[in-house]
This record gives C-alpha cells, structure tokens and sequence, in this order.
C-alpha cells in the first residue's frame, strides 16, 4: 500500500467538511474520485498533502505515519499535488516555473527532470521562455501537470485536471495522465468531475458526498453513469 | 527653461527618496499582502538609529551601516512577532491594519520619550553645490538618484536571477502554488520583510541629512511608500519606482505656480488621477497580482 487514510475527519476553522474517510492506494494505481461540487474532494486533498490540519485520523505513506506533515516534507519525500484551477506561477517563465519547482535540487537534476517534462509537452519546449500566465488554458493545465512531475513523485494528487478545458484538450491531458502512470509507475489520485474521464483512466473509484465515502471499488466497465448516480 | 529643469532636478531628488519608500513598502505587500503601515516606523527607526550611532561617536559611513542592521531587524521582528501571530490567528485585514498603525504610533511615542521631539541632525556630510549655467543643485542629490537607481537596479537583478530572488516571485505570483512546491512561504515572508526595510533606511538616512529628523516623519513616510505602489499598481516594483519619480516631479513642478504647503496634495491629486483613469494603477494588471 502506498497510502492509507484511516477515518480522516478535517474542515476549515470551525466548519468540520470530511467525516470521517478511510480508504486505501496500491503502488502504481490509479483512483478515480468523483462527487458533487463542495462534496470535499478538495478539501481530501488538502489535507492529504498537509495544506490543511487533519482534525482526526491517520495517513499513512508507505506505512510511514504523515498526517499533517507539511507540504515542503511531502514534496521531498515524493508526493505531489495539483491544486485546483491555476497550479503554476503566472508571472514567471515556463522555464522559471519548472526551476522554482525543483527548488532545492541541483542544476543537473532541474535539466534532467524538464526535459522529461519536455518530453510529455514538447509545447512546453517551444513556449519556455514566455510568461505562463500568457499560455492557452490547454498549455497552461500541461505546465501545471508537469510541476508535479519535477520531484519524480511516487504519489500524485491532481485536482480536477479537466476543469474548464475544452473537451478535446480534456482528452489530451487524460492521455498525458494515462501515459505518466504507465511511463512512471506511480500512484494517482485523480479527482474529476468528469466521470466519462475517470472511467478511462481510473482502475478504482471512489465517490464522495457530503465528506464522506458513499462507494469504493474496482469499476466495473459496463457501469454506467445513470447506475453511479443513485450513490450520490 | 533653467527653472523647469532645476525643477526636474529638484523632483528627481525627492522622488528618488519616494521611489525607495515605494519600492520597499511595495515588495512587503506584494509578497505577504500584509498592510504594513509600521514600515513608518522602520523608518523612524533608522532614522534614529543612524544619529544615535554617531553622537556614540560613528562616523558617518558606520551611522549608516547601523541604521540598516537597526531596521532590518526591527523589520523582522514586526513580521516575526506581530504580524505571524496575528496570521496564525486568522486575524482579518482590518486587525492587522490597526496593529500596524498601532505599532506605528507606539514606536514613534516610544522614540520621542527617549530622544525628545527637537529636530536631530547627522553631521558630516560634505555639502558641495554644483553649478551648470544657472542650474543648481549639490552632491546629496546626486547622492540620493544614484542610492535609489543602484539599489533599484541590485533588487531587480536579485529577484530574477537569483534562485531566493525568484521564489520570491513566485510567492509573489501565487502563494498558494508556492506552498504546494514545497517553498516554506514563512522564511519569504520573513526575507520579504528583511528586504524592504534594508531599502527604506538608506531612504530614511538620507532624509535625516537633508533636512533632519523628527518622529512624525513616519506618517509621511508611509504616506509616500502607499502612494507609488497604488499608482504605479500593486505588485509592479518598475511601476512603484516609476510613480515614486513621478510624484517628485508633478510636486517640485506643482509648488512652481502653487503654494509648498500644497505639496501633499499634488501628490494625491496624481493618485486620485491615475486611479481615474486606470484604476489598476499604471502597470498593474489585476490587483494583487502583476508583473514584478
Ligand atoms: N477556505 C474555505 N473555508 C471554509 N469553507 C470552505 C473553504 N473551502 C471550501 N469550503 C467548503 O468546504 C466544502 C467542501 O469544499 P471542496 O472541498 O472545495 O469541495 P469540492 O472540491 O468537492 O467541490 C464546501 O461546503 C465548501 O463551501
Ligand atoms: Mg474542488
């Protein structure tokens, strides 16, 4: 198991969002997790990756106790997230981007690593010394993709990596999630919207509502969406 | 003509002081979007500090030096102390607000009590007056210009070559994202803090050998570090430079036809102006967020 998260209860302050979640990762798997909007999908990541405080509970990382250990910890240790919406720096340079990302790492590891992100992106390439605040929407969810790729994770959080992209770039950069799962090897945790999109790419899914887990388990193919609903 | 242009010197003079002022209280914000309004009183601190080091008997040079190690760490302190716990505690905008100008008031009291409320001078500065044709002006302002443009120039060479430079604009750029990286937003914002006060002292330090020193000069400091950054846009540092020139020269060339007493005014006047007509300010793009 990669990850373990033993009845996880957290919110905001005072506003208690996640009662409660348990669920469980193997190396090299994908989980899909879909839910309604604020069912608490982000605010599970969150507190996975120790942006936020877990009230109750227990994660575990390679059976290694990281509950609420802070995000500089987890990225060195190989866990990467993408946040929700705009996950890079707008004002700096793709270049820039991929080099703050790498913060801590020496010159030759920062070469090593954009170039396998070139590799995946070659618009990337093409675009590195331009502002990535001025990429299309499509280039600028890839720039945010490749990020997380910068400390060759072993765990991946993407939030919601389709959001507001147009349904062909939907498709490309579910490739790209498909294809960093395959040339990697690492353990994704994909939070969608889209369930057509999770179906492809997620083994295993779960469905959120109201911070708490209403199914877990392997996604039968022929399951389709109007039979997913009645769980939500 | 020769008074225009001794006008233009007069308000580059004084808008390089602006201009440090924008500059420094502008990278604050910028990086932590705190209002900082007790970066008056960095200002008053080294100030003081400065004539404090040299009736120990400092030279000049070294008055200088320990007026900027005094509001470097004074600075830092604000940050470390006040405003982290103020964050921590979820404190809103306007709490922290209050606490600045709180602390403001406090330190300028504070220094009054100790010092008293009689003009300080610094002594030692070699007054020369240079003549071109009927244009006159002396070596402190030439003084003032270079301080402003070489440390304007060293930040910006910091902030983007520099590996500490660029996670800097990235915090700047998107906090929440720096965080997510790995980058320890604390130690940016304590670094952000240690900056802006090393670039007002020199600003500070400068104006005590003009015309003196005396407590409420904080309130006017911080006066002129707001005005630049609103209209030169916030989170544009080459925008708050700019409007720090600009509110030199629309003053020096203002107080020509009106009254010296006016001369705040003409600086609100411009601000009120650029807000009109671009309310981003002159290089900001969207509020909070810009090119640094
Ligand atoms: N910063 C915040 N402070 C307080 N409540 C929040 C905050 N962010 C989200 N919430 C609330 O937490 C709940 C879950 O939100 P979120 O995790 O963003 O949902 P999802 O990602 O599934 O759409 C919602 O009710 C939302 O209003
Ligand atoms: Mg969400």
């Amino acid at each position: 198991m990669i990850l373990e998260v033993k009845n996880l209860v957290g919110g905001y302050q005072n506003k208690r969002v996640l009662h409660g979640l348990s669920f469980s990762m193997g190396d090299g798997e994908v989980v899909g997790t879909i839910g309604h909007n604020g069912a608490g999908k982000t605010t599970l990541l969150k507190s996975l990756f120790g942006l936020l405080p877990p009230w109750e509970g227990q994660i575990l990382f390679r059976s290694h106790d990281i509950t609420g250990r802070k995000p500089d910890s987890n990225v060195k240790e190989g866990i990467a997230y993408m946040p929700q919406g705009q996950g890079l720096f707008p004002d700096l340079t793709v270049m820039e981007n991929l080099e703050i990302s790498c913060f801590g790492l020496d010159r030759k590891t920062l070469k090593k690593r954009s170039q396998q992100v070139f590799e995946l992106f070659p618009i990337l390439e093409e675009r590195k010394r331009q502002r990535a605040g001025t990429l299309s929407g499509g280039e600028q969810r890839m720039m945010s993709v490749g990020l997380t790729l910068m400390h060759e994770p072993t765990l991946m959080f993407l939030d919601e990596p389709s959001l507001g992209l147009a349904p062909r770039i939907v498709q490309l950069v579910m490739e790209n999630i498909i294809e960093i799962n395959r040339r990697f090897k690492n353990s994704i945790l994909l939070v969608e919207q889209n369930f057509e999109q999770v179906k492809r790419v997620a083994g295993k899914i779960i469905v959120i509502k109201l911070g708490q887990i209403v199914f877990s388990g392997i996604l039968d193919p022929a399951l389709d969406k109007r039979e997913l609903w009645k769980y939500f | 003509m020769d008074l225009l242009l001794q006008l233009t010197i007069n308000g580059l003079s004084m808008g390089s002081i602006y201009l440090l002022l924008g500059i420094s209280w502008g990278l604050i914000f910028a990086v932590t979007r705190t209002f900082h309004f007790a970066h008056g009183a960095t200002f008053v601190v080294a100030a003081y500090s400065a004539y404090f080091f040299q009736q120990l008997g400092f030279s000049l040079i070294l008055a200088a030096v320990g007026s900027v190690l005094a509001a470097v760490l004074f600075g830092m302190a604000v940050e470390g102390i006040l405003y982290r716990y103020l964050r921590k505690a979820f404190a809103s905008h306007l709490v922290v607000f209050v606490a600045a100008i709180g602390t403001l008031i406090t330190v300028e009291n504070l220094i009054a009590m100790g010092f008293g409320t009689d003009v300080k001078t610094l002594e030692g500065f070699p007054i020369k007056v240079i003549k071109i044709g009927k244009v006159g002006f002396n070596n402190l302002h030439v003084v003032m210009f270079a301080t402003a443009g070489i440390l304007f120039f060293l930040l910006m060479l910091y902030l983007h070559r520099t590996k500490t430079g660029k996670a800097l604009r990235a915090v700047i750029s998107n906090p929440e994202m720096a965080e997510v990286i790995g980058i320890d937003t604390r130690k940016y914002f304590l670094l952000a803090f240690a900056l802006g006060s090393l670039l007002v002292a020199p600003a500070a330090f400068l104006v005590t050998i003009e015309r003196g020193a005396t407590i409420d000069l904080g309130h006017w400091a911080i006066l002129y570090a707001f005005m630049p950054v609103i209209i030169g846009g916030i989170g544009s540092l080459p925008g708050a430079a700019l409007a720090g020139l600009i509110i030199g020269l629309a003053e020096s060339i203002g107080i020509w036809k009106i009254s010296s007493q006016w001369q705040v005014g003409i600086a609100f006047v411009v601000l009120v102006a650029v807000m009109i007509l671009k309310p981003t300010g002159l290089f900001g793009f969207r509020v909070y967020r810009g090119k640094i």
